[in-house]
């Protein structure tokens, strides 16, 4: 057709948005998951998603894999890391009752160890997956044009979106995990298998994590504080859509990664992209203290 | 025993999400009243106290204490008014001594502007001095001033009650709002919260309780006001409200 | 030479950490924005100091600054739950130091700036002398800030901060209007971030916007809770300790892991990975750190 990848300019960046939304989108989901259910803030999230991007990059160096190959590896690698430090640091804190400012700055520890031990192993430097040139082509017949992984990316993700809802919707266990996320003092008390849905929470926290990280390098260079930049995107998306609910979560995503491309097609400078999502959030914060789905945000 | 009216509450109203919680309640207290509020657990007891406070602001009503409207004032202003609330469960300064939870509540401090603490040091040597002295004489007539320099965190209870009382007075308040008093409390000590709360109304205080403890109520109060489901169904003397049979309704209809 | 430069480095963070310690240890707040107004102070005076300003003058504008930029974030958002203010705190410090980086025909952005007017040049003075002199001027600043802040802890305004940080409603329900307290809290706590900032840039004799990242603000955030939040002294003592540490490992740096065959980077690297082990292992051990007393514990509620 005449229009294929031809449309107006503002649509390429609100596809762009889309795919970066995307894969916000599925991070977010965990961090708000281990939020609600755990009552943690997991500052370290972020780096969980830089882990799974350099996971899938020393899969491609080393074994010459394609990046999409190494998703089940670093989903596998995000989720053993998450269950880890459960049982080293986590839950010891939940023990003695920490407070939540403990947990925060514990968390910030976590995630400045794990970043640097990636600047340790793979320098400061941004990094390519190797792998054949792509061509930007265009999506669906519609007039935006996306690479090959962008395409990937943003289908893996939906797919991701849709299993996790499935999780949620259908399973014991998912409806479980809704439960306590919605009112943690009764359903803690009802006689769950607490420690059963604690360790996977933050199997689907890490793991999603980490997978998001490999998507995310299949759209963009690497580089260690890749995940700790994308925390604040993380954070504006779930507390726009309402710590604690996951769908709330992915249309947060979706709304921070369209706000923060499209804000570039409106003039504002590459480099303050993340201030523009930033600055989204802060609004969203003053206007709706409950999210847009709902949680007090005001003590 | 009647005054002007002192607490006036006109159709206060309070909804969460589609549930109203208080609904239509009027009612006024009169200057050296001792005024209990009573009914079942999720009568909006509490809801109500917590509007009237201004710890909530009302979904619709008004409310207006010695004359002022104070629904429109931020939460922090009803002390000046010589309005002043307990809590139900004390919520003493744990971290503080007895003696700097008494100071802390004091009104009208220099030394609370961080020009008065930086540049008046003498004159707030001066106040300090002087409020220590009130203090100590608050916690003597409660019977706590050998606690003053401990921990309010090791205080019993029932002490933190009596600290909770005590410290509201540093406010020289008109009218106390107390959160059920005698939760949790030996006999003893309700005995010994009686008396003072009679004490203290010949000197002139207004008071409304929160109780369930039905005894107590009946005895201390003038005159009683009983909430169900948000709506105030009664309004009388203790006899009045004892034989009402809405009331009797009310509570056997909630114990099922 | 060396200790000059460790008890000075010590000195300007000391200062930069009390300013964190009103904020957090005294009155609850989650700060995790203060190296902005470090950057805000450090930016102001120089370049007004560059633009012909006297010293004095660009100092105190400096810090003034600081201060009301603190009511700009303080404003909207001292009212959100610790979480969120932690989150936003972090987001604002990110978002001035975009605009540092960015806006290159005010602050030359990431190459920063090297010369600008310092204290003392009128004097005089050798290298070492100067050092000597500054080292001077920082400890000097670091008593007065103390000084100050023991008196105001102490004075009827700090003992209603304690409270807040304790219980605001309890005491909002007691009168006092807890939100100007926390405003005042914040603002003079920046107001110090700044002047750490001015001493800093004097110190580097450099600043650009690399100085200013939020790992500056966790490695204070672990030395307030290294000395026990809620504590000057710790403060000051857990200043000194890092720093004391932090250097006696430099050597290590250039020989002995050298020969194992890192870089610079990577030791860099090795340091921020044990700083953040460390803020994990002293969390779950003990989070009132050295100085901070059990009853007193803030971390803890």
């Amino acid at each position: 057709m005449l229009w294929e990848g031809r449309g107006p300019a503002v649509l390429q960046y609100v596809a762009n948005g889309i795919v970066v939304g995307a894969i916000i989108a599925v991070a977010a989901i965990g961090l708000t998951l281990v939020y609600s259910i755990l009552r943690l803030t997991n500052f370290a999230h972020g780096d969980f998603v830089t882990l799974g991007a350099y996971t899938a990059l020393f899969i491609n160096l080393g074994l010459g894999w394609r990046p999409a190959a190494a998703l089940p590896v670093a989903f596998v690698v995000g989720a053993a890391l998450a269950i880890l430090l459960e049982l080293l640091v986590w839950r010891k804190m939940r023990q003695m009752r920490a407070s939540m400012v403990a947990l925060i700055v514990a968390s910030i520890g976590v995630a400045l160890a794990l970043r640097n031990l990636l600047v340790f192993f793979y320098g400061p430097s941004p990094q390519n997956f190797q792998q054949p040139v792509q061509r930007a082509t265009p999506f669906l017949g519609l007039p935006v044009t996306m690479t090959a992984d962008q395409q990937f990316a943003l289908v893996a993700s939906v797919v991701l979106v849709l299993a996790v809802h499935a999780l949620l919707r259908y399973t014991t266990l998912g409806k479980t995990m809704r439960a306590l996320s919605d009112n943690t003092d009764l359903a803690w008390v009802s006689g769950i298998d607490v420690d059963r849905v604690v360790t996977w929470t933050w199997i689907i926290g890490g793991g999603l994590a980490a997978v998001g990280g490999v998507l995310y390098g299949m759209t963009r260079p690497l580089y260690p504080e890749l995940g700790w930049h994308l925390l604040l995107p993380l954070f504006a998306a779930i507390i726009l859509g309402g710590i604690g609910h996951p769908y709330g979560a992915i249309a947060g995503g979706f709304l921070i990664g369209i706000v923060q491309e499209v804000s570039v097609y409106f003039g504002v400078p590459v480099e303050y992209k993340i201030a523009v999502g930033f600055v989204a959030m802060i609004v969203a914060l003053l206007l709706f203290p409950r999210g847009l789905f709902g949680e007090a945000s005001y003590r | 025993m009647t005054g002007e009216a002192l607490l006036d509450v006109r159709a206060v109203s309070r909804q969460f999400e589609g549930f109203w919680a208080v609904r239509g309640v009027s009612f006024t207290v009169p200057q050296h009243q001792i005024a209990g509020l009573i009914g079942p657990n999720g009568a909006g007891k509490t809801t109500l106290f917590n509007v009237v406070t201004r710890y909530l602001p009302p979904s619709g009503g008004e409310i207006y204490f010695a004359g002022t409207r104070l629904d429109t004032l931020p939460t922090y202003s009803a002390p000046a008014l010589g309005l002043v609330r307990t809590f139900q469960i004390s919520r003493v300064f744990s971290r503080m001594t007895v003696l700097e939870n008494m100071l802390f509540a004091a009104p009208g401090q220099v030394g609370e502007g961080l020009l008065g603490a930086l540049l008046a040091p003498r004159r707030v040597a001066r106040q300090e001095k002087e409020l220590r002295e009130r203090a100590m004489d608050l916690l003597r007539y409660f019977r706590l001033d050998h606690m003053a320099q401990n921990y309010a965190g090791a205080l019993s209870g029932g002490q933190r009650k009596l600290l909770e009382m005590a410290r509201a007075l540093m406010l020289n308040p008109r009218m106390l709002l107390l959160d059920e008093p005698m939760a949790g409390v030996n006999p003893a000590l309700k005995e010994q919260l009686l008396d003072y709360i009679l004490d203290l109304r010949s000197k002139g205080i207004t008071f409304l309780l929160i109780e369930h403890d039905i005894d107590m109520i009946m005895r201390i109060c003038d005159r009683i006001l009983v909430m169900a489901q948000g709506e105030l169904i009664a309004d009388g003397t203790p006899d009045q409200v004892r034989r009402d049979p809405r009331v009797i309704d009310a509570y056997l209809g909630a114990s099922q | 030479m060396y200790i000059i430069n460790v008890v000075t480095t010590a000195a300007v963070y000391a200062v930069f950490v009390l300013g964190l310690n009103l904020q957090f240890g005294y009155t609850g707040i989650v700060n995790f924005g203060h190296v902005a107004f470090m950057a805000i102070g450090a930016y102001t005076t120089v370049l007004l100091s560059l633009a012909g300003w006297p010293l004095i003058a660009a100092i105190a504008a400096g810090v003034l600054l600081a201060a009301l930029a603190s009511l700009l974030i303080g404003l909207p958002a001292l009212r959100l739950r610790e979480d969120y203010l932690a989150i936003t705190t972090i987001g604002f410090a990110e978002v001035i130091r975009i605009i540092i980086n960015n806006e290159v025909e005010l602050t030359r952005g990431p190459q920063g700036i090297f010369r600008f007017p310092l204290p003392f040049e009128s004097w005089g003075l050798s290298p070492l002398g100067w050092r000597v002199a500054f080292m001077i001027l920082c400890l000097l600043t670091l008593a007065a800030v103390y000084l100050l802040l023991q008196r105001l802890t102490n004075s009827p305004w700090g003992r209603v901060l304690k409270a807040i940080r304790e219980d605001e409603d309890a005491a909002i329900a007691l009168g006092k209007n807890t939100r100007v307290f926390k405003l005042w809290s914040l603002a003079l706590g920046s107001a110090i971030a700044g002047l750490s900032g001015v001493l800093l840039a004097y110190l580097l004799a450099y600043i650009n916007p690399r100085e200013f990242l939020p790992l500056t603000t966790f490695t204070g955030w672990m030395i307030m809770v290294l000395g026990g939040a809620g504590s000057n002294v710790g403060v000051m003592v857990g200043s000194l300790l890092y720093f004391g540490l932090f250097s006696l490992t430099r050597p290590l740096e250039s020989s002995g892991l050298v020969a194992l065959g890192l870089t610079g980077q990577q030791v860099g690297a090795l340091r921020v990975i044990l700083i953040g082990i460390f803020l994990v292992v002293l969390m779950m051990y003990r989070p009132q750190g050295l100085f901070g007393r059990k009853e007193e514990l803030s971390l803890d509620r």
